[in-house]
């Protein structure tokens, strides 16, 4: 079953509203490429130097990060009921992008 | 049931293997006790341990102690996780190596700074596993601390316990390599084995399909060969896929970071391979970490749902299933060699696959590895006995003989220089250093 993803990408975005995550994020100007194979969509969230952020469906293919997965996977990761190392693990969630940084995004979990 | 996390202030990983413990499916009740030496860390993992029990609902019970002595009566299971002296000596682990040539990635498992991170550590773990030998000398003992190998070893010499070193390495790479061969990982088989981050996938196959043209065809990509180029050389020029990726396993072998062009080159690729890796980074990524735990604390205590509860892959409390409840799992355990991996010495750590039930961890027996791979664990084996020789006969010079033998620094060094490092390293660590190793 394919999960409406829209509500869940939302969700990550609205945590950049919260003052503790802009200010953890303020001077990391990065693109995050979201891939869902399963719907044939793809959106991008743009952090501003601010630390706020914004979304919006496009593709970006010099995007910094790039997350690929299913819809369901990741509403189920945001649902709390999949582990998100489990999923990377296990290939459903796939991640590129430098290191250093991809473990600043685990705040977005 | 009781099971006692020793280092249960390593904030995550203790919540890991507590949210693992917690849903064994059929261990309904029990008592997790924590200790740890800091008595600010051991409070934020009881807190999220008694904040995991109440979102699972079972009639679990937690304590947390720094006295291990008081609560070691009665486990059934110990489960070790101590860092010593990390924070204070991660940066000369890789700086002073650094001097010399020698420029490691990772540095708490091999080299230099695995040789030094098993001399401040392996004398706490031996006074634990005292201890335990003492006072619940029936208690199945799972490692995780590193240098894995080495200290595995320790216990496996030096006590009666029966114990099992831990790693993840092996169950990573096959997902992997599933990935890589673009096959369903249900249908995948493999043998796997060697000695921690340093075992082989001597086999990979679906159907009696030889997997490893379909990992090769893959490599050509150049995304996907940058994604780990010094496994897919080793791969290339050995014939095998090894157990950890490409910054960490070029830190085993002699050949990737012995010349700085050639360094630069797979640092360039992959910067994950870039010295100084985990010096830079693991600090600070502990300091996150905690603060992370705190802030996901304080939203599960206000309602917010933050806290995972799904299993890890993690593979220790899937033996304590198999050996509670007698329900049989196969997991990848380092245990003793006795001629188990024919090849390689008798009396080493080894990794390898394990049935567990209720007898215990039993090692399945695996063969010969080819003699070019065996040869490459050989040279860590000789290594480990070392660095064990010198803890339990208080032997200076064989730990500096493990220092001249390690692939990476004898490559880079001569030995005097390796003997001038030691001492160097060892002036600068003193402080957390058994006192045989400041005896000069």
């Amino acid at each position: 079953m394919m999960a409406d993803i829209v509500p869940y990408l939302e969700r990550v975005r609205a945590r950049f509203e919260q003052p503790e995550m802009r200010a953890a994020f303020q001077g990391f100007a990065k693109t995050l490429q979201f891939v869902f194979p399963d719907l044939q969509r793809n959106f991008t969230l743009t952090i501003a130097e601010d630390g706020s952020a914004t979304l919006a469906e496009q593709t970006l293919p010099q995007a910094d990060f790039k997350v690929t997965t299913s819809s369901d996977t990741l509403a189920g990761i945001l649902d709390r009921k999949v582990n998100p190392t489990n999923a990377f693990i296990t290939r459903k969630l796939k991640v590129s992008g430098k290191m250093d940084d991809l473990l600043k995004l685990q705040k977005l979990l | 049931m009781k099971v006692a996390l020793i280092g249960a202030g390593s904030g995550q990983f203790a919540q890991t293997v507590i949210t693992d413990i917690l849903a064994i499916e059929g261990l309904d009740a029990g008592t997790i006790v924590l200790v740890d030496l800091d008595p600010e860390r051991l409070e934020l993992t009881h807190e999220v341990a008694e904040q995991l029990i109440e979102l699972v609902g079972k009639p679990w019970m937690v304590q947390a102690t720094t006295d291990r002595r008081s609560v070691l009566p009665g486990c059934d299971y110990v489960i070790n996780m101590i860092e010593v002296g990390g924070l204070a000596n991660v940066e000369y682990d890789y700086t002073i190596p650094l001097k010399y040539g020698v420029d490691q990635c990772i540095a708490d498992t091999s080299g230099p700074g695995g040789l030094f991170k098993y001399l401040r550590t392996a004398p706490s773990w031996l006074a634990i596993c005292r201890d335990i030998e003492e006072l619940c000398p029936r208690a199945l003992v799972i490692n995780y601390t590193n240098p894995l190998s080495a200290m595995t070893l320790t216990a496996l010499r030096a006590t009666s316990l029966q114990v099992v070193g831990l790693c993840h390495s092996i169950v990573l790479t096959s997902y992997e390599l599933a990935d890589y061969a673009d096959v369903p990982y249900e249908r995948m088989r493999f043998r796997c084995a060697g000695i921690n981050h340093l075992s082989w996938f001597v086999t990979l196959e679906m159907d009696g399909e030889d997997l490893y043209p379909r990992v090769r065809r893959a490599a050509e990509d150049p995304a996907i060969y940058e994604r780990d180029p010094v496994r897919f050389d080793l791969l290339r020029q050995f014939g095998a896929y090894a157990t950890e990726s490409s910054g960490h396993v070029s830190e085993y072998v002699p050949y990737f970071r012995k010349r700085k062009a050639v360094l630069e080159h797979y640092t360039r690729l992959n910067p994950d391979c870039e010295g100084g890796a985990r010096a830079r980074r693991w600090p600070r990524e502990r300091t996150e970490h905690d603060e992370r735990l705190r802030s996901d604390l304080a939203r599960e205590r206000s309602g917010e749902r933050v806290f995972y509860l799904e299993r890890s892959l993690e593979h220790g409390s899937y033996i304590i299933e198999g050996h509670a409840l007698n329900r049989p799992q196969v997991i990848y355990g380092n245990v003793c060699n006795t001629g188990l991996i024919e090849n390689l010495p008798q009396d080493s750590c080894v990794e390898l696959a394990c049935l567990v039930d209720q007898n215990g961890v039993q090692p399945a027996h695996f063969g010969r590895l080819p003699t070019h791979l065996a040869a490459l664990d050989s040279a860590h084996i000789m290594i480990h006995d070392l660095m064990v020789q010198a803890l339990l006969n208080e032997d200076r010079e064989a730990a500096v003989h493990a220092l001249m033998l390690d692939p990476l620094t004898a490559a880079v060094c001569t030995p005097a220089e390796i003997r001038q490092m030691f001492d160097e390293m060892a002036a600068t660590q003193r402080d957390y250093l058994p006192h045989f190793i400041n005896l000069k």
